[in-house]
């Protein structure tokens, strides 16, 4: 029987796949370089899923209004970089610490409610954002978005026409991010947040301060989503005041489904499949793409509740116990 | 008790003479973290999560802290092996890495008390320990309740006399969310009014 502290050792441990993984995010540099602002566009979104997956697939917590803070995130640098400065790196921490506050302050009231309340809560603190935003087109630029800045380029580097720097900035700021929530989900925060989603009920009978650890649970992932609206400020030089709305919401939440919640590499996985699909089934018919990823998600959920990676998992799962009882 | 309910009159305090604290307004989390702890009459615990996560989680909790989110359970070797020993204490050694939801549903019972005791309470609330438990299994666990620390005051809630008076240094009656007599046991083996409640059936059939 393997000891208590060996099992929390080998749990944090990086497997060969995960490895395997980010040294495939290099690929597109020199197997697809046509596809570069493309694969930053994926960045982007796979660290906006994985904001959500805090809080859907470890703190069991459902938001269909996270746009908010994407958005919000979106805005702060497109403001920086327009009235201020053009510097990215110290505006991307300032959106982080703006979506943060609004994520903290809205996560009071939050962590009081659940199941649909919850859901449209959520929805309503989205929708209130996004029609903030509009109306106030003096600071925003409303439904036309927000213009007429440039941010030239990231440490040094320019931003090319090919989005090479882009891609690597997108890249390296979702690495880091990454690294951050594998931290946090294998540190005792983690463990709560998963004791959250399994038992809400329970946790206060084990001494846990439950709202406490929602807030902070709901203030991460804020500050994780504005990161990532402030990296697509970043690599297009414009804000569209679509980075508010619902659809990005629900977008997001999709991702998070397909790819599979609760496994931190599920919104990323999730991203690649639904932004490469959009990219080629838009291709085929600009029109009617949505009905192959409505197809796709019916499938995923009703043949894989966990998920793509769920999926994969079960089945290697399977392959390696089928494997191993052959061998005995 | 535990505060989950707003109780219509009284107060609660715990501890003794004048060390006795008055936590009748304290949220049940902070009632936990001074020393009383409840397990639940029908299994409330983390079903996908392993005995051990679900123990380590409860003394981390404890220890406040359970809000770090920078450094990684490794690091908290103590905890891990503080949890190890209580699930062992509980016979639950052979379990602590498998779901919770896949137990059998008397080690499930072992892991409401494991959790429980990971909050070291000084009072320890029991609501129905062996509910649900077939009768020879559940005498398994009133030995492991039994062998628990004497420190540890102990106020379980049973419905089984034969129980109640083997375990029992003192009991309280309760009819209809009123007490109706408290005592040893010998006291309320005597009361007519609690033979004629609870004992009075059993004679009578």
């Amino acid at each position: 029987m393997e000891s208590a502290k060996d099992y929390f050792r080998r749990e944090v441990r990086w497997r060969p796949l995960e490895i395997a993984f980010w040294l495939a995010a290099l690929l597109p540099f020199v197997a697809a370089p046509s596809y570069l602002s493309l694969a930053s566009q994926v960045a982007i979104t796979a660290l906006f899923a994985l904001s959500l997956d805090l809080l859907v697939g470890y703190a069991g917590l459902v938001s269909l209004g996270h746009a908010a803070f994407f958005g919000v995130g979106a805005y702060s640098a497109g403001l920086i970089a327009k009235h201020y400065w053009t510097e990215p790196i110290s505006a991307l921490f300032i959106s982080a610490m703006v979506s943060g506050m609004l994520g903290y302050a809205l996560s009071h009231i939050i962590v009081r409610f659940r199941h649909l309340a919850l859901i449209m809560l959520t929805l309503g603190f989205g929708l209130l954002v996004h029609e903030a935003a509009n109306s106030a087109s003096a600071l925003t630029g409303g439904a036309d978005g927000l213009q007429g800045f440039r941010v030239p380029g990231v440490l040094g580097f320019k931003f090319d026409m090919f989005g090479r720097t882009a891609y690597a900035y997108s890249l390296l700021v979702l690495f880091v991010c990454f690294l951050i929530c594998r931290r946090i989900i294998h540190s005792p925060f983690g463990l709560a947040l998963r004791g959250m989603r399994e038992n809400a009920t329970r946790m206060p009978a084990i001494g846990a301060p439950s709202q406490a650890h929602l807030r902070k649970a709901y203030t991460l992932s804020a500050i994780m989503a504005g990161i990532a609206g402030a990296l697509l400020t970043h690599t297009t030089s414009t804000v569209s005041l679509e980075t508010l709305s619902f659809g990005r919401s629900a977008d997001v939440l999709v991702i998070l489904i397909l790819g599979g919640a609760g496994r931190l590499y599920g919104g990323i996985l999730g991203a690649i499949i639904y932004m490469v699909a959009r990219d080629q089934f838009s291709g085929v018919n600009p029109q009617y793409w949505y009905f192959w990823i409505g197809l796709l998600l019916v499938a995923v959920v009703m043949f894989l509740p966990n998920g793509i990676l769920g999926g994969l998992a079960k089945f290697s799962r399977r392959t390696s116990s089928t494997s191993a009882s052959a061998r005995s | 008790m535990t505060g989950l309910l707003r109780p219509d009159s009284g107060g609660i305090f715990l501890g003794e003479g004048d060390d006795a604290a008055d936590i009748t307004s304290l949220r049940p989390d902070k009632r936990v973290h001074r020393g009383l702890a409840r397990t639940f009459q029908i299994n409330t615990l983390f079903p996908q999560l392993t005995p051990l996560e679900s123990v380590a989680l409860a003394v981390l909790e404890r220890q406040d802290i359970s809000g770090v989110w920078w450094r990684s359970l490794p690091s908290y070797e103590a905890a891990a092996e503080e949890a190890e020993s209580i699930l062992a204490s509980l016979n639950l050694k052979d379990v602590i890495h498998r779901g919770t939801r896949e137990l059998a549903y008397g080690q499930q019972r072992l892991v409401e008390i494991a959790l429980a005791l990971a909050t070291r309470p000084r009072v320890l609330l029991l609501d129905e320990p062996a509910a649900g438990v077939p009768k020879d299994e559940s005498a398994e666990l009133f030995e492991v309740i039994a062998r628990l620390s004497s420190d540890l005051t102990i106020l379980f809630i049973e419905h089984d006399m034969e129980v109640v008076f083997r375990f029992a240094s003192r009991i309280l009656v309760m009819v209809g969310g009123r007490i109706l007599v408290e005592g040893t046991p010998q006291e309320i083996s005597r009361d007519e009014r609690v033979r004629e409640v609870y004992l009075g059936r059993r004679h009578a059939a």
